[in-house]
């Protein structure tokens, strides 16, 4: 062992720098947060509780073709559908197992009509599993809750996948740009 | 006196399946001498979720969220390992600006499982800072998958054909910031642990594996580079846009815990490399193959719109791809665990006829009697550490 | 030997088939969309189309029939953008309907769309329109998603035979419409809307509530409407049923279905349904718990039994309820109770015509394939309507007929109508006069000598009878019969088939006996039309109180021995009373107590006023049964039992296949077998019975015919007739069959007499089909049918009540005009409550076959008053 090496092990170089890092670290800004007194807004498009948009009519906008169903990994989706007087396709029980689902948003994927989010909100947890298995009034009162005005319109805009835009190259795509990195 | 001589009894421990230092639910019942293992025996299988049979009753899409949940710390490579593998099967090409995208989230999930991993293994160890430092880089890099796609860790992000939707102008800034800070962070990493006594005394030389035992046990990534092989799948079938980067393989010398330990260190400067080149490179361009409509759901817009484009949601939706080519492939990517290899047979239906994952902590997970026994207890958590094994891979 | 090579692939072949099966036969996909396999060829989608070497255009390989050394490509890119082009046009005006289209899912242009079709469309032009119609009950018509396929229509002019639908109107406008332009107004078999490959065509019993990805579990079951035996597949959400739909080509039926099958099965949710067990007490049925209810009925057979002994006591068995029902209640009855007076509906023609035929031709001669009658070069239908009492063996009879095979009809078959070469319609109840004829015309013509055997000889010694004479008689020309005995004795190969109507007559017996020495003339195979799914399974269980399971007379002294061997109690050696025995001592007040399983017998035995004065009679009737019947309304205890869907178990069709029908939703009551066995045990004879599997093993015991059977045997496509088991090989005993005095037969029916004959309607054969809510919307309520004629004379037109009355009682009744029925006759059918024709009639038996018979009910006919 050289003689370096040995005052190195005498005088706890190593652990002194690592304590000089953490002694540092004790002047920075906390890097966490104290979260149920401090939250942080989700990004835009995040994938937390179900809702079902309702339309200016105050109606459901579903219409009951079953996709979001189909395509569910997890088949967490019950749709419940029926005739009604004149006919129609009446959607009678649009179900969620909240607590089966894997939050993939494939059910977003799958609807054609924009009928189905996943809003920003994350704070469902409950008491008993019921308050998990969302019917269709619930899930229409998630929309109006947290995707009132023109919030959820805008997530449609951005979120709903594939879009046209999405085979195709545009100009407003996202690239390096090396001034943004700089200033 | 004679006659009675002092005896010692084995004593059989189980370690596990509840416990800290297992990483999930690995079960090992050790035989000790003492304080030496005399013999080491994984029970595997607590997280078996059947997901292999699964796929066989789902869409080829259906299946994405099934891989979120096999490393669940690396989701996003396991997307893309299995988009990589369909599409190989189904013969189309992502994108080049999927490629690059997707060889970024690749990136960024081997950075932020080896910075889970680097925490862990030393909070294991008994080195409890790193663990506050790396879950920081950690946080940044899991905000940037929340802001792309919506979800933090089981992401769903690859499709077969492209990935679900593009990177935003925030996104690729905030990432190419973090590109820029981050060898600043490993190096705080390193102070901390690299030339720390007791961190040396508690990994050099523990753990030994040479390179041809390594082979032998069908070692793959980071676990077995620490042995001198560098077998790196990223080099050897470049897929997405691997072939249009530069990186180095790091290698260690001993094998031991701890140059297993500075191959992941090294590899997470590579990839931060890799990430910062990618955005530069990255073009203009489809996030999903145009030329492959059968395989893809057809643009929203234009599904209320288009007879065909209905049809194909519909159909895509719920039969899966009705013109999947029959055959059957093998296709590995460089997971962070190692190599992660999907075998998949399509007997022409829209769902896999049966897909086999090779996952690498299941081999890893093998190679846990070899090295534990005849060490001591306490090296037990250092050679967990050292496999880095996530048991949602290894039990599936 | 043909080799043709499709796409490199060389392929030899024996027939000469079309290109498409060529393909198929070698495993080459070809996308087809307008063909079907139960259809012929039709070549109007052009998705088949393929390239021939030195053939220029492309070919339609459905249509087109491969020739030795024929080149064939089916994968070239002409093929494939012609397919995508055809694909293309039906796109074009195809509506986009996927989300409101119950057949999204499984819909064939989806399916081709997506595996050969276009990804984009490039047609920006509208798309017709063409309103939905709803003006049938049942079917829906969505004209604006018909691809003019036409499947619909070759099935309802082809397989079908009831030519209700055609296309209308020319190039994108074409759509598909019944004649009426409005309703259906045909058979409602819904063949149809199985063939449709888009939503065009649908059924409204699912409308709106069904997707293909929700059913959680499909289950296999037979149909529990006739004796046919069609398989079935109940589609069950969660724990509701939402559809019960055929699988094209399954089953003996092949996919084919008629009204009763199709729409009928919401009669296990019908509102009439029994859900707890009731007891009468002060004259009212009121509710009580099942143990109660077990312990009230023992108590009371004990009691009865102790009393008046067991030859009070009596037990009939209903057509619907599984074999393995069956069985155990023929052995409470018989070993338990201690009474051989066990019988069922069966014996009043369905076991009688069975055993005649039996006793001469051997065991089983009655058990031929349904299949076998379109193979067969000529057919014999005699007694009933089969294309309305079963009617998928009915469709046999129109394939033949298509396929140029004779048909001979005898009596009135409406439904064969235009498949019959030779339709005899004789004056009312004079076919025996007919038979007679035909049998010595026959003899004449096979230059029958006769002798040899002691059948022969009797045979011989049935005396002729001319079709001069007969002409009179039965008011049919000679040339008629003359060139309907031209084309019997032609035929090699033949089958009869007889429905009972021949012999629920004052002759029954004879004409048995006519139809018999005919069969043995022309070597023909039998069928006896079955209207309860397990009539034969009613033999077989030994639910006869002469006969023991495995259809072993109850004399044979090993076999009983053998019985109360495996069964571990003692039956009596008597036989027991016969149905009309039970309710003619119920009616005298010899018999005591009747326990009913499944079985509505007030309603559907003549006449329903002594039937209902015999059970009011009794002291004791328990009845078990899944709906409220007029029955159960006279019961002491009535238990609830599992409907059809609700439970497993086995049939037994006519053609003696075994089949397997599983159990899709869970419902209130319990199995008949389950009921029995509790109260049996109430009773101290506990039968330890654990689940359908130890019945069925023990069946397998004791019937020397069912030996081994398992529940494997069963559920497999093919558990024939004689299963793994031995049948009984009869010597031919001829003892007590008489030559018929054919003196009796020249009698001129009185000419201004009208007669009222019993009418098996296809929609409502008896009292089931009426809880269905759906068939009820066809046809909600009872008709009678009188010629113009007749009806000029009443003055009545369709839609006018009649009223209908005899010396036992008076009906009203609808009215419709049929021209194909006599003068004299008015058609009643029996199935709505308290208005059916054995409301009517009087308790008359045939003397030797001891069943009701139904002829010389004289009616007094006149136009109802008025009704609001």
């Amino acid at each position: 062992m050289t003689i370096k090496g040995l005052a190195k092990k005498i005088f706890l170089i190593e652990i002194l720098k690592g304590m000089a890092l953490t002694l540092k670290m004790m002047f920075t800004h906390a890097v966490t947060r104290q979260y149920p007194e401090e939250k942080r807004e989700p990004f835009p498009g995040f994938r937390g509780l179900h809702a079902l948009v309702r339309k200016e009519d105050g109606t459901a906008r579903c219409v009951g073709c079953g996709l979001c169903a189909a395509i569910c990994p997890s088949q967490c989706i019950h749709v419940y559908t029926s005739e009604g007087v004149s006919h129609e396709k009446i959607v009678d029980r649009y179900e969620i197992e909240v607590s089966r689902c894997v939050y993939c948003a494939f059910c977003v994927e799958a609807c054609p009509f924009r009928a189905v989010v996943l809003t920003d909100h994350f704070e469902y947890a409950a008491y008993t599993r019921d308050d998990l298995y969302m019917g269709k009034e619930k899930l229409l009162s998630n929309w109006d809750r947290f995707m009132a005005g023109k919030k959820g319109n805008e997530y449609f805009e951005k979120f709903w996948h594939p879009l046209s835009s999405d085979f195709s190259a545009s100009g407003n795509q996202a690239i390096f740009k090396k001034i943004n990195s700089e200033g | 006196m004679s006659g009675r001589e002092l005896k010692t009894k084995e004593l059989t421990l189980s370690l596990g399946p509840q416990h800290p230092a297992t990483h999930g639910v690995l079960r090992l019942v050790l035989d000790l001498d003492g304080e030496t293992v005399v013999k080491c025996t994984p029970h595997v299988g607590y997280l078996h979720r059947g997901t292999e049979k699964l796929a066989e009753h789902r869409t080829y899409m259906q299946v994405i969220p099934l891989t979120d949940r096999l490393d669940y710390i690396s989701s996003m490579a396991n997307n893309v390992g299995y988009c990589v593998a369909v599409e190989r099967l189904f013969g189309i090409e992502p994108p080049e600006r999927a490629k690059y995208i997707r060889t970024i989230m690749s990136e960024m999930t081997r950075i932020s499982s080896h910075i889970l991993w680097l925490g862990t293994h030393a909070l294991d160890i008994g080195a409890m800072t790193v663990f506050l430092y790396s879950f920081r880089e950690r946080e940044w890099l899991l905000d940037l998958f929340e802001m792309t796609c919506g979800a933090r860790l089981t992401v769903s992000y690859g499709r077969i054909g492209g990935v679900r939707n593009d990177v935003t102008q925030e996104f690729l800034d905030r990432l190419y910031k973090f590109t820029e800070e981050f060898p600043g962070r490993i190096e705080e990493y390193e102070t901390l642990i690299d030339q720390n006594r007791i961190w040396l005394q508690r990994t050099k030389g523990i753990g030994i594996l040479s390179a041809e035992e390594a082979i032998n046990w069908g070692l793959t990534g980071p676990t077995l580079r620490g042995s001198g092989v560098p077998y790196d799948v990223r080099k050897y079938a470049p897929y997405d846009a691997y072939d249009k980067v530069e990186f180095e393989v790091p290698i260690g010398k001993n094998g031991d815990v701890y140059d297993r330990y500075r191959c992941r260190m090294e590899e997470m400067r590579q990839s931060n490399r890799i990430i910062k080149q990618c955005i530069e490179k990255m073009p203009k361009g489809p996030i999903l193959t145009p030329d492959a409509p059968k395989f893809t759901l057809p643009p929203k817009d234009k599904v209320l719109a288009d007879m065909e484009s209905m049809i194909h949601q519909f159909v895509l939706i719920t039969k899966g791809p009705m013109t999947a080519p029959e055959g059957e492939i093998y296709s590995a990517v460089e997971a962070p665990k190692g190599e992660l290899g999907f075998y998949i047979i399509s007997d022409g239906t829209g769902r896999p006829y049966r897909m086999r994952l090779r996952s690498p902590s299941f081999v890893h997970a093998s190679v846990l009697p070899r090295l534990c026994e005849g060490s001591l207890i306490a090296d037990v958590v250092a050679n967990i550490g050292t496999i880095d094994i996530v048991l949602g891979e290894c039990d599936r | 030997m043909i080799t043709v090579t499709i796409n490199g692939k060389k392929i030899t072949l024996e027939k000469q088939v079309t290109v498409l099966e060529a393909a198929r036969s070698a495993g080459i996909k070809i996308p087809t969309l307008c063909h079907h396999e139960t259809l012929e060829a039709f070549g109007g989608c052009r998705l088949c189309l393929v390239e021939i070497e030195k053939i220029p255009k492309l070919q339609t390989s459905c249509t087109i029939y491969i020739t030795d050394g024929m080149v064939v490509h089916s994968e070239t890119e002409r093929v494939v953008n012609a397919r995508k082009a055809m694909l293309e046009f039906l796109l074009i005006n195809h509506p986009l309907d996927c989300p409101y289209c119950d057949k999204a899912g499984e819909c064939d242009l989806q399916d081709l769309a997506a595996k050969y079709g276009p990804t984009t469309g490039r047609f920006a032009e509208g798309k017709r329109t063409h309103p939905e119609s709803y003006d049938d009950p049942v079917i829906v018509r969505n004209m604006e998603r018909c691809i003019s396929c036409t499947r619909c229509v070759r099935m309802c002019d082809k397989v079908q035979g009831a030519s209700a639908i055609s296309m209308v109107n020319r190039t994108s406008k074409t759509f598909v419409e019944p004649f009426s332009g409005k309703r259906y107004d045909c058979e409602y078999c819904g063949n149809c809307l199985s063939v449709c490959p888009v939503g065009a065509i649908m059924s409204r019993m699912y409308k709106h509530k069904y997707r293909p990805w929700y059913i959680d579990k499909n289950i296999n079951t037979i149909c529990s409407y006739c004796g046919v035996g069609c398989s079935v597949t109940a589609q069950v959400k969660g724990d509701s049923l939402v559809r019960v739909v055929p699988e094209m080509g399954k089953g003996l039926n092949k996919g084919l279905l008629c009204v009763r099958g199709r729409f009928g099965y919401d009669y296990v949710n019908s509102s009439a349904r029994l859900k707890t067990p009731l007891i009468r007490r002060n004259g009212e049925l009121q509710q009580v718990t099942w143990s109660e209810a077990f312990k009230y009925a023992a108590d009371r057979l004990r009691d009865i039994k102790e009393r008046y002994g067991s030859e009070a006591i009596a037990g009939i068995a209903g057509g619907r309820c599984a074999n393995e029902d069956i069985y155990i209640f023929q052995k409470f009855i018989r070993g338990v109770l201690g009474s051989n007076n066990i019988d069922s509906i069966a014996n009043f023609s369905y076991a009688p015509a069975q055993r005649f035929f039996e006793r001469i031709f051997g065991q089983g001669v009655t058990a031929n394939s349904i299949q076998g009658i379109s193979n067969s070069d000529g057919i014999f239908v005699v007694g009933g309507d089969p294309t309305s009492i079963n009617p998928i063996l009915g469709l046999q009879i129109r394939a033949a007929y298509q396929q140029g095979i004779p048909v001979i009809t005898v009596g009135d078959t409406p439904g064969l109508k235009r498949f019959a070469t030779c339709m005899l319609k004789p004056n009312p109840f004079t076919e025996t006069a007919l038979l007679v004829s035909l049998l010595s015309e026959l003899k004449v013509k096979k230059q029958f000598l006769g002798g040899n055997s002691s059948f022969e000889r009797l045979i011989n010694n049935i005396s002729a009878l001319s079709m001069k004479e007969v002409e009179d008689i039965c008011g049919l020309p000679t040339d008629n019969i003359a060139s309907a005995v031209n084309m019997l004795s032609n035929m090699t190969n033949p089958s009869i088939v007889i429905g009972k109507d021949i012999l629920q007559r004052t002759d029954g017996h004879i004409n048995l006996l006519l139809l018999s020495a005919i069969m043995y003339l022309i070597n023909g195979r039998v069928y006896l039309l079955s209207e309860f799914p397990n009539e034969q399974g009613l033999v077989d269980m030994g639910c006869l109180p002469d006969m023991l399971p495995g259809g072993r007379p109850i004399e044979i002294e090993s076999f009983k021995k053998r019985y109360e061997e495996i069964v571990g109690l003692n039956i009596s050696s008597t036989h027991g009373l016969s149905l009309s025995g039970i309710i003619e001592n119920a009616y005298t007040g010899k018999i005591k107590a009747i326990q009913i399983i499944g079985e509505n017998v007030l309603s559907n035995i003549p006449d329903s006023n002594y039937v209902g004065k015999a059970f009011s009679n009794l002291e004791l009737l328990i009845v078990q049964d899944s709906l409220m019947t007029e029955t159960a309304g006279l019961a002491h205890v009535v238990l609830p039992s599992l409907s059809w869907l609700e439970r497993k178990g086995s049939y037994t069709n006519l053609e003696r296949r075994m089949q397997f029908m599983g159990k899709a939703v869970e419902g209130d009551g319990l199995e008949d077998w389950r009921i029995i066995s509790e109260i049996s045990k109430m009773l101290s004879f506990d039968m330890g019975y654990k689940g359908l599997e130890d019945i069925l093993s023990e069946i397998a015991r004791v019937s020397p015919l069912h030996k081994d059977i398992t529940y494997n045997d069963i559920s497999g496509d093919e558990c024939i007739w004689p299963y793994k088991g031995e049948p009984l090989r009869h010597g031919v005993s001829l003892e007590g069959m008489d030559v018929p005095d054919i003196g009796s037969l020249l009698k001129k029916p009185a000419k201004d007499r009208v007669y009222a004959v019993f009418d098996k309607e296809l929609f409502h054969p008896d009292s089931l089909s009426r809880k269905s809510a759906a068939i009820s919307s066809i046809s909600p309520e009872p008709c009678s049918r009188v010629n113009r004629a007749l009806a000029d004379r009443l003055s009545v037109s369709e839609g006018d009540y009649l009223n209908i009355s005899t010396d036992a009682g008076s009906i009203e009744m609808a009215v419709k005009i049929d021209e194909d029925i006599p003068e004299n006759v008015v058609m009643i059918p029996n199935n709505f409550e308290g208005k059916g024709i054995f409301n009517i009639m009087q308790w008359k038996l045939n003397p030797v076959l001891k069943c009701p018979v139904l002829d010389g009910n004289e009616v007094k006919l006149k136009k109802a008053e008025a009704r609001s």
